[in-house]
């Protein structure tokens, strides 16, 4: 039911968030979703270079936002969202 | 309410910031009981506005970024700009920006949009207790020269910080321009490192991934869920039930002291029948929706609502219905208005509309009386079964919303829905200040509602079921005569009773709505529904629960002994015009209740439909539909229970 359209050209080590594992770190690298989409991942904190922890994994999966300075905050979504949104996996 | 009257010289000032960064609790901190509830004009957000020591304050709606098209940003746009037409307000002389200190650089990109529309600017930087719990401690004398506008840290919760606020708004000046090479997101990061310091560990977001843990666990959460459920719905009919008694009592003693002491004729009538009875009908539900919406501002501020919306989420996606639908219909369980109210927290128009239209589909608080009596009549004598089919109809109506919702959807409504991506915020004590205030704002719009458009219906209601006035059948008058030479005066006050609901009965026979409710049987007469009950039907457009009092006047059975077996049982046993069928046979008595559960018959209802969709259109659909479906699904349980014999 969902189109949401993908155009950002991912690295090679980049995979979709929901390939994360609990507790795991990323750092996003694109998330080329559709205008509105976008926009609203983009003003939650999601946007590029965004370190991010996956809180919970499934359908909808709880991500937290790393925060440069400290400090963070938690984001819900479905998991076709997360699917679209690239991140380079770091090291525990 | 009455409107806030504005000083001449105030200083006009626009509260904005996130969602969950405690802006409306710093609203009702600074604004106490005083605030003036409207629409911002041409909208469906809702304006708070108050005055404070010469500042005009207008709360807007929570947004993360002033651009995007969701309708809150928008609202922030035109009032930023001066642009809401009808509004006296104009360009503000300053914004208030709340910020929330646990997640400063995300907060400080709206202050950057802010900072470029060239307006003086405050920030109340509120949580900064919460911050420290978390680790970090915000220099706010550093962020006020990075930003270049004063900055008053705050903890709304307590109060504390919320009397500077005045003061920085009268001496606010516009900042320096963000610089234009730089990217606002950059900027922000740049500005939040610059005044940000860790303080030891944080154990604020352990604690809280802990409870997600559970709260969000496909089993365990669900196990929750319907606990809270089941709290929410018990603690709302069993403590309502207290005060809902004795509105119900003053309502009756008015009545009763207005007929003491008024001569008998059209104005008592208008007054104790039409007014006082309609009135308070209506208002007996006053203390069920306060409560509800107190329990759901708790819920709320607690952060477990977020979580409950991402758990329902994946329950609603097959019905095209977001997580974010799941508030409204909840409310809807108390009253359908606050419920479709509450829909404009929903981003998406298509998913918005969807879930306007299928909210009066939830079995409200005014459908009980009616099931009530239904279910008396069908299991007299099995309580038992009479549970069952009582909670059947609360599943018959959510089956049907979700049904509906799933054709809406795939048909009118079809779209490729907006992403359900959702902020959980950290879980915190609820405020219990806040949500009384806006508890309170809540139950004073349903008191405007039942003082103007409920009155209305209900002097509309009683003048057609008053009108035109017929002279009282002979055996009513010989009724009288036999009274007055009854051997006691218990007989005689017995036999006057019967005379008085006789003759209720032929007057509203012979009224407009009589004459309707003929007019209209050969409509209803295949759901097996006689004159009679055509006429409590009508009757019920104005609100559902007024069908019982109707049929009681109707089949001539006071309404106050409709609380007894015995008036229970006449009323069962109240024949049809030929003397012989009786009106609440078991196969009609399945049709109505399946009627009930379904129809749509509330016109408050309908007219908050439209105003929150802007037009009647959308009404007629839902007014339509469900009166289709109603008798679609009536006609089939009343085949079905004469097949059946039930």
């Amino acid at each position: 039911m969902t189109a949401i359209e993908t155009t950002c050209e991912p690295a090679c080590e980049a995979v979709p968030l929901t390939q994360l594992g609990k507790g795991q770190r990323g750092r996003v690298q694109c998330c080329s979703l559709d205008g509105c989409c976008g926009e609203l991942i983009d003003s939650l904190g999601l946007g590029e270079d965004t370190l991010i922890s996956i809180c919970r994994r499934g359908d909808p999966c709880i991500v937290r936002v790393h925060h440069r300075c400290g400090g963070s905050c938690r984001i819900g979504l479905r998991r076709e969202i997360g699917r679209r949104i690239m991140v380079r996996p770091m090291e525990a | 309410m009455a409107s806030i009257e504005t000083p001449a010289k105030a200083l006009r000032v626009v509260l904005i910031g996130n969602p969950n960064v405690g802006k409306s609790t710093l609203f009702g901190r600074l604004a106490g009981a005083r605030v003036h509830t409207s629409n911002f004009p041409g909208t469906t957000q809702e304006a708070h506005t108050t005055i404070i020591d010469g500042i005009e304050l207008v709360d807007l709606p929570g947004v993360y970024s002033l651009g995007g098209d969701q309708s809150e940003s928008a609202v922030c746009r035109e009032a930023l700009a001066g642009r809401v037409p009808g509004a006296a307000m104009g360009r503000p002389d300053a914004v208030c920006v709340v910020v929330d200190a646990t997640n400063l650089p995300r907060n400080l990109r709206l202050v950057g949009e802010v900072i470029r529309l060239g307006l003086p600017v405050v920030i109340a930087l509120n949580l900064v207790d919460e911050a420290e719990k978390h680790g970090l401690r915000i220099d706010t004398d550093a962020l006020g020269r990075s930003l270049g506008c004063e900055v008053v840290a705050t903890v709304a919760s307590t109060g504390a910080g919320v009397d500077k606020i005045a003061g920085a708004l009268r001496r606010a000046r516009p900042p320096e321009p963000l610089p234009e090479d730089e990217p606002v997101r950059a900027w922000a990061e740049r500005v939040s490192m610059g005044c940000t310091t860790s303080v030891g560990a944080s154990s604020g977001p352990e604690m809280t991934d802990r409870i997600d843990d559970v709260i969000t666990h496909p089993l365990l959460g669900a196990a929750v869920f319907v606990a809270v459920m089941t709290g929410l719905f018990w603690v709302v009919f069993k403590l309502a039930a207290w005060p809902m008694g004795w509105i119900d009592s003053a309502f009756v003693m008015l009545g009763d002291f207005v007929t003491g002491v008024m001569p008998p004729g059209a104005v008592r009538s208008l007054l104790v029948d039409g007014i006082i009875g309609g009135v308070g009908a209506t208002l007996v539900f006053l203390p069920q929706i306060c409560l509800m919406f107190f329990l759901i501002t708790l819920l709320e501020q607690s952060g477990y609502l977020p979580r409950a919306a991402l758990l329902v989420d994946r329950l609603f996606r097959p019905f095209g219905l977001p997580g974010q639908s799941f508030v409204p219909l909840l409310t809807s369980h108390a009253c359908a208005i606050p419920g479709i109210i509450a829909c404009r927290g929903i981003p998406d128009r298509r998913e918005r509309l969807a879930t306007i239209l299928v909210a009066p589909f939830m079995s409200c608080t005014a459908r009980i009386p009616v099931y009530v009596l239904l279910i008396s009549i069908l299991f007299a004598d099995r309580p038992a079964l009479a549970a069952v089919a009582f909670s059947g109809c609360y599943v018959l109506g959510a089956g049907a919303a979700l049904t509906t919702s799933a054709i809406f959807r795939r048909t009118f409504l079809r779209g490729v829905p907006r992403p359900m991506v959702l902020e959980l915020p950290s879980y915190r004590r609820p405020n219990l200040r806040s949500a009384l205030l806006l508890t309170i704002d809540r139950g004073l719009g349903f008191l405007r509602k039942a003082g103007t458009v409920i009155l209305g219906i209900m002097v509309v209601l009683w003048w057609t079921g008053t009108y035109p006035q017929s002279d009282p059948p002979p055996e009513v008058a010989a009724m009288r005569a036999q009274a007055a030479d009854a051997g006691s005066p218990e007989q005689a006050a017995a036999i006057e009773t019967e005379a008085d609901l006789l003759e209720a009965r032929y007057a509203k026979a012979n009224s407009f709505m009589g004459m309707a409710g003929r007019a209209i049987e050969p409509v209803f007469r295949p759901l097996g529904f006689d004159w009679q009950l055509s006429v409590g039907v009508l009757s019920s457009f104005a609100a559902r629960e007024v069908f019982v009092s109707t049929m009681a006047v109707v089949l001539a059975t006071g309404e106050d002994e409709l609380h007894s077996e015995s008036g229970l049982r006449r009323l069962a046993t109240a024949t049809r015009d030929d003397g012989e069928t009786r009106v609440f046979s078991r196969a009609t008595s399945w049709s109505l209740l399946v009627f009930y559960v379904l129809a749509m018959l509330c016109m408050p209802t309908l007219a908050v439909t439209a105003r929150e969709t802007g037009s009647w259109r959308w009404s007629g659909v839902q007014f339509a539909y469900m009166t289709v479906l109603a008798y679609a699904g009536a006609l089939i349980a009343y085949h079905a229970a004469l097949i059946f014999g039930s």
